[in-house]
């Protein structure tokens, strides 16, 4: 059977892992362009269809999931498909998606309307977690110590709203990195200009509003865990949170010990991979009383080569140090499902 | 067994707790809006809610929360493969393309060069629309080359509310002339000017996209062709005088021997290969041969709709009265039981 795989181009490491992988094992595949009106009929001699698509790109956000969608009801196979990318930098899908599985998440609580946040709020602990539904990287995040600050964030949820591009947190967050050498002055003064012009994609997806999302805070972490499934394996990591600060997402200060990933960790994501039929997902875990609960989940990922120098586990948690390739999993897994013909979507 | 619903006044639920009442089929009033939805939910083996592309809340979750539920392994009310691309144009255009279903040629463009050059190589009319709206809202014909790089301009400039107050105004003075709308329906119009719809408002501008369909002339009526689950009955509705818009118009035509026997086929085999359990399809007629203009799982009704009989799967018709709401209720009890075996 000659398996053609078509591949959205983009200049990244997904892609370029699918396209390398591909030339390297003569897997026959397509470059194409799913901003083309007439996608569907580039992709009519093709089994499949692979797109890395952006969460901060103003076009992805447009129709990315729909395209997926489609494709995958009439038959094609698609990575990500619909399982693995629905609820992609949606904290508020990933809340009911997890309750609705009994999954160990962090308690997440949203509310709909101004006087059920704040019946709430005047009831509940703090601090609390503040969260917009989207944003990655810790940039929609805030500790919340008072009621009185979250109640103040409620009522903006319910009139102004949020913006999803958070300039003066990407401000400070650059400036850190840049005192620690991780980011170029460069990148501090694209931040600075950020604060007059925020990106496309923060016009595009429009205010955050009608809706306020908080998550409990669980105190004394100071990693985060974040562990990467794809198509049966797992890796992972440890993050360590901003100095002063509670967020480890997106801080790039990275520990790669796999001793000190808890072996809890590892099954949760193998069980709730296998539960939701997952083709990818990263996890991000926090430690509560020695119990490891989920954070969040992404099908994708910020990417360094490091990540996959440091081993992996299998579906048995055998451990494989060494270098891997994870993308060759997906354009392997690719191809495993248009051999057996498996959508999966519901049914 | 038991089903959860998501009761709001003036939707399918009314119908669907009737018949559940009426059948001894255990039901639970379920409120999506809580926090706790999901322990709310946790006793039932399946969840109706008919939620609605215009309320704010709505459009901000439910389908997340309904393919939650879904992906738990439980029937859902709408279910994934039957929303998804509910009041989503762009959405049924890659979906009906993929399935190679007959529907009007649609053209979807994500810059502005794109678009500008695929208009200097067109030829109009075409029909403008935005990918939300119902009741024909946010769809505009495009007679000229020079309107449609004025459309392109403002889709990827400052944008399109989705609610249009003017054209909103124009349908409320439209039906007041007919008897249809009370003076203050046309006041609520005026003030739309200045205080946009808290769903328009929650929405934010439609902007960084815009879509043409293929204008097909000469159609003095549309025809909606409703399936569900293994059904489907059908109305053809007028276009308003002067227009060309039919969605909405209110001036509906129940003369079954009306219905192209073609566009009953296409319904039930689209929903067929696309595993629906309920699409009301919109088609014209383009040399005599219907084309699926758009889709949605939710359809608007009123009184008369259900009295004039449906058609099987064998296309058989069954003349009379009938219940579809219960035939979602048995739809989704067939489900429960289905995964149960």
């Amino acid at each position: 059977m000659d398996i053609k795989i078509a591949i959205q181009y983009r200049n990244e490491d997904y892609t370029t892992g699918w396209i390398d992988y591909c030339e390297k094992n003569k897997i026959s595949y397509k470059l194409v362009n799913c901003y083309g009106s007439d996608i569907i009929e580039q992709i009519k001699d093709c089994d499949a269809l692979m797109w890395h698509f952006n969460h901060e790109s103003p076009k992805d956000i447009l129709f990315a999931k729909q395209l997926i969608y489609s494709l995958e009801m009439s038959g094609k196979i698609v990575f990500p498909d619909f399982r693995t990318c629905w609820h992609f930098d949606d904290k508020i899908g990933q809340k009911y998606l997890f309750e609705s599985i009994k999954a160990p998440l962090v308690p997440s609580h949203v509310f709909y309307s101004l006087n059920d946040a704040i019946k709430w709020i005047r009831k509940a602990e703090f601090p609390k977690v503040f969260k917009l539904r989207g944003g990655s990287g810790s940039i929609n995040v805030r500790l919340v110590r008072t009621r009185s600050h979250a109640v103040r964030l409620a009522r903006k949820a319910f009139r102004s709203g949020f913006r999803l591009f958070n300039s003066s947190f990407s401000l400070k967050d650059r400036w850190l990195k840049y005192r620690q050498g991780k980011e170029t002055l460069f990148g501090v003064v694209k931040s600075i200009v950020r604060l007059a012009f925020p990106p496309r994609y923060s016009h595009i997806s429009g205010k955050e509003r009608g809706y306020v999302y908080f998550q409990d805070f669980v105190p004394d972490n100071d990693h985060d865990i974040r562990l990467t499934y794809v198509d049966k394996k797992c890796y992972g990591l440890r993050r360590k949170v901003r100095d002063g600060d509670f967020r480890a997402s997106g801080s790039e200060n990275y520990d790669y010990d796999p001793d000190h990933i808890p072996e809890d960790a590892i099954k949760i994501v193998f069980d709730m991979a296998a539960r939701l039929k997952l083709q990818t997902a990263a996890f991000d875990f926090v430690v509560y009383n020695g119990r490891p609960m989920i954070v969040e989940i992404s099908y994708g990922s910020g990417t360094a080569p490091e990540y996959y120098h440091h081993g992996y586990w299998d579906h048995d948690m055998n451990y494989y140090p060494g270098k891997f390739d994870p993308y060759g999993w997906m354009v392997d897994n690719v191809l495993e499902l248009v051999k057996s013909g498996q959508i999966n979507l519901l049914d | 067994m038991k089903i959860g619903i998501h009761h709001r006044e003036g939707s399918f639920s009314k119908y669907w707790i009737e018949y559940c009442e009426s059948r001894n089929i255990p039901w639970k009033r379920i409120d999506c809006y809580k926090s706790d939805v999901m322990s709310q939910l946790s006793d039932c083996d399946a969840f109706m809610w008919h939620h609605f592309h215009i309320s704010p809340k709505d459009t901000l979750f439910a389908k997340q929360l309904l393919y939650s539920v879904e992906m738990s392994g439980r029937a859902v009310y709408p279910d994934f493969r039957s929303n998804w691309h509910f009041d989503d144009k762009l959405g049924q255009k890659y979906l009906l393309e993929a399935v190679n279903a007959p529907m009007a040629s649609s053209y979807a463009f994500f810059s502005k060069h794109d678009a500008l050059e695929w208009i200097a190589n067109t030829t109009f009319p075409k029909v403008f629309k935005l990918r939300g709206g119902s009741g024909s809202d946010n769809v505009k014909l495009v007679k000229t080359k020079r309107e449609a790089r004025v459309l392109v301009n403002r889709a990827f400039g400052k944008g399109f509310r989705i609610f249009n107050a003017y054209t909103g105004l124009k349908e409320r003075l439209r039906q007041y002339k007919k008897g249809k709308a009370d003076l203050n329906e046309v006041f609520k119009g005026i003030v739309r000017f200045f205080i946009p719809t808290p769903y328009s408002i929650v929405h934010g501008r439609e902007r960084g996209y815009i879509y043409f369909q293929d204008f097909i002339p000469d159609n003095t009526h549309d025809i909606r062709v409703t399936y569900v689950f293994n059904r489907c009955f059908a109305l053809r509705r007028n276009v308003r005088p002067g227009d060309f818009r039919a969605s909405g118009s209110g001036m509906i035509d129940y003369d079954m021997s009306m219905i192209p026997e073609e566009a009953l086929k296409i319904a039930f085999s689209v929903a067929n290969r696309l595993k629906l359990q309920c699409a009301a399809f919109d088609f014209v007629l383009h040399n005599g041969r219907p084309l699926i203009a758009e889709v949605s799982y939710g359809f608007g009704y009123d009184e008369d709709q259900f009295n004039h009989g449906y058609w099987d799967e064998d296309l058989d018709y069954h003349p009379g009265t009938f219940n579809p709401y219960a035939w979602m209720v048995d739809g989704i009890v067939f489900s429960v039981k289905d995964t149960d075996d």
